[in-house]
């Protein structure tokens, strides 16, 4: 009873009904944002000391985790002034990325902001919107999704293009470096994942999905792709061959986000509803021993977060005047 | 001294009058022009985004609608061609849009069609006019070509009666942000009996080659 009571104290927290598990999840911490500043969306370093937000006044914000400094804004990163359409942290958190709708790449070095390169990928006089963005460990290169055309490996030092991967129409949904930085994986419209060398050349192709991906990442190991989409599943690919390694059960919602946890076998996803991409679904844990997934909570709009080393993925809404940081444990 | 530009079936046509091309017995003028026509070279069909829910594997068919879907029937049809004017009869055309609620059948296979051009390139499916899905402004048909040889082309089919454009889709086809192009978005006939209504809509498909 009292376990009950809990969770519908909780529920009432998060704007939700009665009725929903969110006993694994806990507020860490809310970290104050000014009134004039609208957080879009963030991400989370992979060390847990850092959350870097687009905001709607197209700069980067970077605050210290975890929250509780009144002063916790580390810096303010501009990008010429235009909107920023992605965000992407390196597997070792030494590095940050960020992308614009105009087509520019911006990498700093997480713990200093300094930044390390600026370029703009866009072609022919034509600005190409960046809808994904992944950094290889060392930083030395950075994968791009224009919108509707295929990816792009871009090498940071020199800001060339190194290779454009081959995609026969449409673009790609989610790029991710190996941990080991050896190989890039790309979740592709064409309903294709495809695995590339770290030059950009195609090694292995996972052909036989019918919708698209729209979530992808490496296993902490780098052993296994995870992948989740239209298809409403979590799907486990082998990591260097591209073969389908296991499909978990179908759920009712497509999964738009994915974050393997750290430690142990556990992934969690976000999802949305048929009728809209704007309608949140459940956020569900999912274990790869077949059991059916634990649901951490429903309908509830996160925009950003990021898996921890630790173990924890943190996860974050936005409040009057702050974003709320949760763990699930 | 003002100029007259004369279109290319024109030409045709006054060259025929004048006697300068000959036709041989048995082949009207009508019937040359068409000819003419389809070896002409054509501009390629606007790309459109490929939009998240495009499913491979679509079954082989021309005839989507079932008797009784809700939904004003709706027959599509048009030509496959590369842009010398050539009928790609080796294309594939898949074709996919939401019910008349605006919802994609994700699980099944419910308006979703890939099917051959007919001989000389045509293409004709039979479906109801696709509601409108919530993160889109208009109605839409997705489509995907391909043809050996050939760049795939990825566009959809937009709905001049769309009550997005209020009447007006010169004005206002830029009302959904994804439409890039008014070339894209087709009149509407309404065509058939009083009881029996259904709308006609043509696009012609035509891809460059690689």
């Amino acid at each position: 009873m009292r376990r009950g009571l809990d969770a519908f104290v909780l529920a009432s927290v998060l704007g939700l009904g009665p009725g929903f598990a969110a006993a694994e999840m806990t507020e860490v911490g809310r970290i104050a944002v000014p009134a004039d500043v609208k957080v879009r969306f963030l991400r989370v370093s992979p060390d847990g000391r850092q959350l870097t937000a687009a905001c709607g006044d197209r700069k980067l914000r970077v605050w210290s985790l975890p929250p509780g400094n009144p002063s916790g804004l580390l810096r303010t990163l501009e990008l010429d002034g235009e909107p920023i359409s992605a965000l992407a942290y390196s597997n070792d958190g030494a590095w940050v990325g960020a992308s614009t709708r105009t087509g520019t790449v911006a990498v700093f070095r997480a713990r200093t902001g300094e930044m390390a390169a600026r370029f703009n990928t866009s072609g022919a006089g034509r600005a190409i919107r960046l809808d994904a963005l992944a950094i290889s460990p060392d930083g030395s290169r950075v994968a791009v999704a224009p919108v509707n055309a295929p990816p792009e490996l871009w090498d940071v030092a020199s800001a060339k293009r190194h290779a454009i991967l081959a995609t026969p129409f449409g673009g790609s949904n989610a790029l991710d470096f190996s941990p080991d930085g050896t190989r890039l994986a790309s979740a592709d419209e064409d309903t294709m994942v495809r695995l590339y060398d770290a030059e950009g050349a195609l090694r292995a192709t996972a052909e036989d999905l019918p919708l698209e991906s729209f979530a992808l990442a490496f296993t902490p190991d780098g052993k296994h792709m995870v992948l989740g989409g239209a298809d409403k599943r979590v799907t486990l690919l082998d990591g260097v061959t591209g073969r389908m390694v296991r499909q978990l059960p179908k759920q009712p919602d497509s999964i738009i986000w994915l974050a393997p946890l750290r430690a142990g076998q556990t992934i969690v996803t976000g999802s949305f509803k048929d009728e809209s991409m704007d309608l949140p679904g459940a956020t569900l844990a999912w274990t790869l021993d077949g059991a059916p997934p634990r649901e951490i909570t429903t309908q509830q709009r996160f925009n950003g977060g990021g898996a921890v080393t630790d173990g924890r993925l943190l996860l974050t809404t936005m409040a009057e005047g702050a974003i709320v940081v949760w763990a699930v444990r | 001294m003002r100029s007259v530009r004369l279109g290319r079936r024109d030409l045709l046509e006054k060259s025929i009058a004048l006697g300068v091309v000959t036709v041989a017995a048995g082949l009207t003028p009508a019937a040359i022009a068409a000819a003419w026509d389809e070896a002409a070279p054509r501009p390629r069909t606007p790309e459109n985004a490929l939009g998240p829910f495009y499913k491979k594997h679509a079954p082989d068919t021309r005839t989507m609608r079932i008797a009784g879907d809700p939904g004003m029937p709706l027959a599509v049809s048009g030509g496959v061609f590369s842009t010398r004017g050539e009928a790609l009869l080796e294309a594939t055309v898949e074709v996919w849009h939401t019910d008349n609620r605006g919802r994609y059948d994700i699980d099944g296979y419910r308006y979703r069609a890939r099917f051959k051009p007919a001989a000389g390139g045509t293409y004709a499916f039979e479906s109801i006019m696709p509601g409108h899905y919530p993160d889109r402004v208009c109605q839409h048909v997705h489509y995907l070509v391909t043809a050996p040889g050939h760049r795939p082309l990825v566009t959809q089919l937009y709905f001049a009666t769309d009550p997005v454009f209020e009447g007006d889709p010169d004005k206002n086809f830029g009302r959904d942000p994804l439409i890039t192009t008014r070339e894209l978005v087709r009149p509407v006939m309404l065509a058939g009996d009083p009881g029996d209504v259904h709308a006609v809509v043509t696009l012609d498909l035509v891809l460059e080659r690689l």
